[in-house]
């Protein structure tokens, strides 16, 4: 079983890694995709189309 | 006092699905929100074609950003996973998602024949794994129409959210959807119904097998900040917790069960209290999480030292990573889109400016980096409790409001479509790192002058300068960033 300093250790680690993660998207752009993806209502969620 | 504890949960359930879900005019207009916020994602399964809905529904827009022929997969998106799990974990299915409740309140509902699980649940639960790897990964991923665009495959075949949250309310209030009804929306109605009336019987059956956001979560809960403690001195295995738990969780064997949804009922069924929950910032709970090693009794003071350490090299990487950042992508290209591009003289050197911020913000997380390793054994003069505790609260504070605000000023920017300000953006989320260091050397300033009963007047002095020298800073930012976007 893992101790806590381990696990408070890799709990920090991925909150820096998913930052980073999401700054990388925001870079590349992938946030125009959802936004548009979300802006518009999308017909195969309310099962139409 | 037990069920009101329970009722809060409910409560706060339904706050959260008006929170995230508030924009009213969409019910009686019958069309969705298409305000900036939906760019951010929502923790819970909250389709974003409710017309109240105000976010992103992560597993929807995960198989957007896959499906897109541009990306095929999706960093921003994960990103915002990793992060709600890493801070919560399942404790978004337990009080942070719409359907969670829905089906909390179907199981309310007072019929002969309760029990917690469908048959076949020891092998049943894998099945959302699948779930998640076929219907929201691979097929979005391989199964391309002639424009090179995968389906969001969950979403148009399983998912109850966007049948209850979307399809229904749009049908009723849009005579224009009302009329392309067809078989898609009656097969998403049969699985509505069936989950609803399968979650009268069963606890939450969505949850247990179905739900990929679930499965995704799940993989968190063993390391996310939010986690169940067991007193094991209290503890007499008497199986009350296992008895009260709707997830059918052995709460004194594996209370970070990736099917916890920490729900509470194990909490307030245990006899002898020997079940709590923590933050990893908690007070009481500092000692025993954070600086304390499962077999010590006694306060380890090297944790805080190595703490420094991690936190300090993490700064200096950033740093470095920032700086390059704004001198290749922000000064650099300002340069070049000044003097490359006919008709550019128009841009001042305000463009200048955020590139500049940038630049400081990655000097000073280079310089406290570098500060905090030199200094790393000074942090053992913060000896108190109280002390490592309010040092660890304020950084908490901090990391979360300049994260917010960094976001918030760089992101718009981003949003808008000014070029040049991504890797502000970038350079704006890594800044939060500095905070840490920068308390701590601090504490390194003012260590004489500390004294152990926790007077330490002075330093939470230069802690609020420091704070509104952070909002001084964002403030500018981000009347540069507006003045900016008039271009």
């Amino acid at each position: 079983m893992m101790n806590n300093k381990t696990r408070n250790i890799i709990t920090f680690s991925l909150l820096a890694v998913s930052l980073i993660l999401i700054g990388l998207g925001v870079k590349t752009g992938e946030y125009e995709a959802v936004l548009n993806k979300a802006i518009n209502v999308c017909m195969e969620c309310i099962g139409i189309g | 006092m037990d069920k009101k504890k329970g009722t809060i949960r409910h409560w706060f359930q339904a706050g959260w699905f008006a929170f995230t879900n508030g924009y009213f005019r969409g019910y009686t207009s019958g069309k969705i929100y298409t305000g900036n916020t939906k760019v951010l994602c929502v923790p819970g399964l909250n389709c974003y074609s409710c017309p109240g809905a105000v976010g992103a529904c992560p597993i929807g827009a995960l198989q957007a950003v896959i499906g897109n022929p541009s990306y095929r997969i999706s960093l921003y998106v994960f990103g915002f996973l990793a992060l709600f799990g890493t801070l919560f974990g399942r404790l978004i299915c337990g009080w942070m998602c719409p359907f969670g409740l829905v089906q909390d309140l179907f199981y309310k509902i007072k019929v002969k024949g309760k029990k917690k699980n469908l048959p076949g649940h020891k092998y049943l639960k894998y099945l959302k794994y699948v779930i998640l790897a076929i219907m929201v990964i691979l097929l979005p991923m391989l199964i391309l129409n002639q424009a090179g665009i995968g389906q969001p495959w969950f979403c148009e075949w399983l998912c109850p959210s966007g049948m209850l949250l979307g399809g229904i309310p749009l049908t009723i209030l849009n005579e224009g959807f009302r009329s392309a009804i067809g078989v898609r929306f009656a097969w998403k109605l049969i699985v509505l119904l069936g989950l609803a009336g399968c979650a009268t019987w069963f606890y939450r059956p969505f949850c247990k097998y179905l739900c990929p956001l679930g499965a995704i979560y799940g993989f968190f809960n063993k390391v996310s900040t939010y986690r169940l403690v067991i007193d094991e001195e209290k503890c007499i295995k008497c199986g009350a917790c296992q008895r009260a738990c709707g997830m059918d969780i052995k709460t004194w064997e594996t209370p970070d069960s990736s099917e916890c949804i920490r729900c509470g009922d194990c909490m307030r069924a245990c006899p002898k209290n020997a079940i709590s929950s923590t933050w990893c910032m908690a007070k009481e709970k500092l000692v025993s999480r954070c600086f304390v090693d499962d077999t010590e009794t006694e306060i380890k003071e090297n944790a805080v030292v190595t703490n420094v350490l991690f936190v300090s090299i993490l700064a200096v990487i950033m740093g470095i990573v920032v700086i390059v950042a704004m001198v290749d992508e922000g000064l650099l290209y300002q340069y070049w889109l000044r003097y490359s591009l006919e008709g550019s003289d128009e841009i001042g050197l305000y463009a200048y400016i955020p590139p500049m911020f940038g630049l400081l913000s990655g000097g000073m997380l280079l310089f406290t980096g570098i500060y905090g390793i030199l200094g790393r054994q000074d942090a053992n003069k913060v000896k108190t409790l109280r002390e490592k505790y309010r040092i660890s609260l304020i950084s908490g504070i901090l990391i979360f409001v300049l994260s917010a605000v960094s976001v918030l000023i760089f992101g718009v920017d981003a949003i808008g479509g000014i070029l040049g300000m991504n890797a502000e953006a970038l350079g704006g989320i890594l800044g939060v790192v500095i905070v840490p260091p920068f308390l701590m050397g601090i504490s390194r300033i003012l260590g004489d002058s500390m004294d152990n009963d926790g007077k330490i007047t002075k330093k939470v002095k230069l802690f609020i300068l420091y704070f509104f020298a952070v909002l001084f800073i964002a403030a500018v930012a981000f009347l540069v960033g507006v003045d900016l976007k008039a271009y």
